[in-house]
């Protein structure tokens, strides 16, 4: 097939839902906001999780226990937030089954306000009442408790205003804001997430040169439904996390270590090298180390414990660290994912450019090697065979042909129909572009031949300048244009099935490369005029490639 | 002392309230339920009345029960706040002020310090107060 054909060919349309077209990715504000819900529920849960903590651990003081009206006012605080956990997972929860629709809330802003706001009030409220009163009942070392309850709720209270106001659509133009357009660049797939209440069991590594200290972290881990491993110092933590970075899903890190490494050296070293520097640590500390946590807390450290760690708190902490960390980890595979895509479909140096923002101006080429090969007989070989086996064929015959192109370095352009158009010395040129291409068409022809025996192939290559890059913003093709790419599909059509056919200026560059090569002249439809052009031919059987 | 009838049909918020309006100097009486407003008003005479608007299914609602205390002449000069927990909800607010409430005011949090300028804006008749 000719270049010239291609231009109005349907086959040359990107069919819709082929694995070559991108998804659309930029603008699914459905997922976005479905990815912002999922974030501000678990944003939402960890305080009120923890005033259900709070209260129940209150609970059991006996002092309290004694205290009828104090008692009585936490178990309203207890059973308001432990309902407010329910009402939290129903309202931000996806709606299943009618989740890719809209990403809707099942329930609108008024009702998310109306539900939380009351319980919140409560829960804000009775914790003010309890701090007030704690005097009166000779209870004031509870107030840093009582006064906890309170800013936890008070906090959540404009958590659920900000929620609210975002999905009233008085944050309009829809998400704009800077953390909602963070979560435009994450779009993340909810479809793959796990139904989201519990935090989920994480691996843990606890450093502490104390053996005590390292055995009281991990049985409180391990109660938590977490998997405790522990490490008695500075090295023996680095050689753990650096042999299997992935294992881990967060490092307890105790600030001051008396044995070979502080705290501060192991946190240095994690957040230095890029494969560990992604692991969340939370920095354990005595009394009076503010300063010492500060330079963790600026070095990279996600948190910190006091010690003794208070049981809630690490709870808290840790379930909140591992959460962040998985949701980190899933926007960075989806990220992956989608250059992946894009690098499947555009050169790497294009790639990085739109990633960099720069415009992909289409830019002129001087010495590029284009290279078109196309089934021969392959309208006879479809009329003998049901469609489905064509396609399966053809399938077959791309992929082997793309794989060859990539290990000659040659990329690929396009598929017009049967026919195949690769590049190379673009976008950075080289010497050997001719000479790349022309290995790469020879082993396609013999790949060719082993995948399909009835088949057969004629490429054409010729060298000269083209001009490339990207039209249009939309489902990007990285396309190349020119007379050289006229001159190289002429000579494939009109060159000889089964071989090579190169141009006197393409074989003038790999002519030292190989023997064995054969001549002919030939008239060129439509260029008649010009006199026979002549073709060199390398026909895989007879040629040999010059050490 | 003003005597405070404060209806909201949500213990805990009820409770919550009674003890802030006690605290800044108010006599409070509480009714959970909206059929029991109109009797309790006639005879208590409070010197305000703080109504919840959403009552629940099984009540009459705040607009229903405002209109009861506007039927009746021995009441109707009772000044009635509007409570609710729409925030949003602007044509709440309108209607509460066509239906000839005294005032309008969203639960939130240090309502009850709103709600103590909004009685101490009120004209409480001064004999009882």
């Amino acid at each position: 097939m000719s270049q010239d054909a291609s231009i109005d060919s349907p086959h040359t349309r990107p069919r819709a839902g082929s694995p070559g077209v991108p998804p659309i990715v930029g603008s699914d504000a459905a997922r976005t906001r479905k990815l912002y819900l999922e974030h501000k529920r678990i944003e939402l849960l960890a305080p009120v999780k923890e005033v259900v903590d709070v209260a129940s651990q209150l609970l059991e003081e006996p002092k309290i226990q004694e205290c009828e009206p104090v008692r009585d006012d936490l178990i309203v605080v207890r059973d308001h937030a432990t309902e407010l956990v329910r009402k939290v997972e129903a309202c931000l929860e996806p709606a299943p089954g009618c989740d890719e629709a809209a990403g809707a809330v099942p329930l609108s802003p008024q009702a998310i306000k109306h539900k939380l706001y009351g319980l919140l009030m409560i829960i804000c409220g009775f914790g003010e009442e309890l701090s007030q009163n704690a005097e009166e009942y000779h209870l004031d070392a509870f107030v840093p408790d009582f006064d906890r309850i309170e800013a936890l709720g008070s906090s959540s209270i404009d958590l659920v205003a900000a929620v609210a106001a975002h999905l009233d659509g008085s944050a309009e133009p829809a998400g704009d804001t800077p953390e909602f357009r963070h979560f435009q660049g994450l779009l993340a797939d909810l479809s793959e997430s796990r139904p989201v209440g519990a935090v989920s069991p994480g691996r843990i590594l606890v450093v502490d040169d104390n053996p005590n200290a390292r055995k009281l972290l991990c049985h409180a881990l391990a109660r938590f439904g977490h998997e405790a491993i522990d490490a008695p110092d500075g090295p023996a933590a680095l050689s753990a996390v650096n042999a299997d970075p992935a294992r881990f899903d967060l490092v307890l890190l105790d600030l001051v270590m008396t044995r070979e490494a502080s705290g501060v050296d192991v946190l240095r070293r994690l957040k230095g090298n890029p494969k560990t520097a992604g692991i969340p640590v939370i920095m354990v500390s005595g009394l009076d180390e503010r300063s010492g946590i500060a330079r963790c807390i600026a070095l990279g450290a996600e948190d910190y414990l006091q010690k003794p760690c208070d049981r809630l708190l690490l709870r808290a902490r840790v379930g909140a660290s591992i959460e962040r960390k998985r949701l980190r980890d899933r926007a960075e595979a989806e990220r992956r994912r989608y250059n992946a895509v894009l690098r499947e479909i555009l050169p790497d140096r294009v790639v990085k450019d739109l990633a960099r923002g720069r415009a992909v101006q289409p830019r002129r080429y001087e010495k590029v090697a284009v290279l078109f090969a196309d089934i021969v007989g392959f309208t006879r070989f479809c009329d003998a065979r049901p469609p489905e086996a064509v396609i399966e064929d053809l399938s077959d015959l791309f992929c082997a042909w793309e794989a060859i192109a990539e290990t000659h370095g040659v990329q690929k352009i396009k598929t017009i129909g049967d026919a195949f158009m690769a590049a190379a010395g673009l976008p950075d040129a080289h010497e050997d572009a001719v000479l790349d291409c022309a290995r790469c068409g020879l082993e396609m022809i013999l790949s060719t031949r082993r995948i399909q025996s009835r088949l057969d192939l004629r490429v054409g290559i010729h060298v000269g300048p083209v001009v490339a890059g990207i039209l249009g913003k939309r489902q990007y093709l990285y396309d190349i244009w020119g007379d050289t790419v006229n001159t190289a599909s002429r000579l494939e059509s009109h060159g000889q099935a089964g071989c090579v056919n190169l141009s006197v200026e393409a074989w003038a560059r790999v002519a030292p490369h190989f023997h064995g090569e054969w001549t002919s002249s030939r008239s060129i439809k439509g260029k008649e005029g010009d006199g026979p052009v002549d073709f060199i031919h390398l026909d895989p059987a007879r040629i040999v490639e010059q050490p | 002392m003003p005597k405070v009838l404060y209806v909201e049909d949500d213990p805990a918020l009820a409770e919550l309230a009674r003890r802030r309006l006690l605290k800044l100097g108010y006599d409070v009486l509480l009714a959970d339920e909206g059929e029991q407003v109109l009797a309790l008003v006639i005879e208590e005479r409070p010197d305000v009345i703080i109504l919840d608007i959403d009552l629940g299914k099984f009540s009459p609602d705040g607009f229903q029960i405002n209109r009861r205390i506007k039927d009746h002449p021995s009441i109707r000069s009772i000044p009635v706040i509007a409570l609710t927990a729409h925030a949003d909800a602007v044509e709440y607010k309108d209607r509460a002020e066509q239906e000839g409430f005294a005032g309008y005011l969203v639960k939130s949090k240090g309502f009850d310090l709103k709600l103590k300028e909004l009685i101490e804006s009120l004209d409480l008749g001064g004999a009882k107060s």
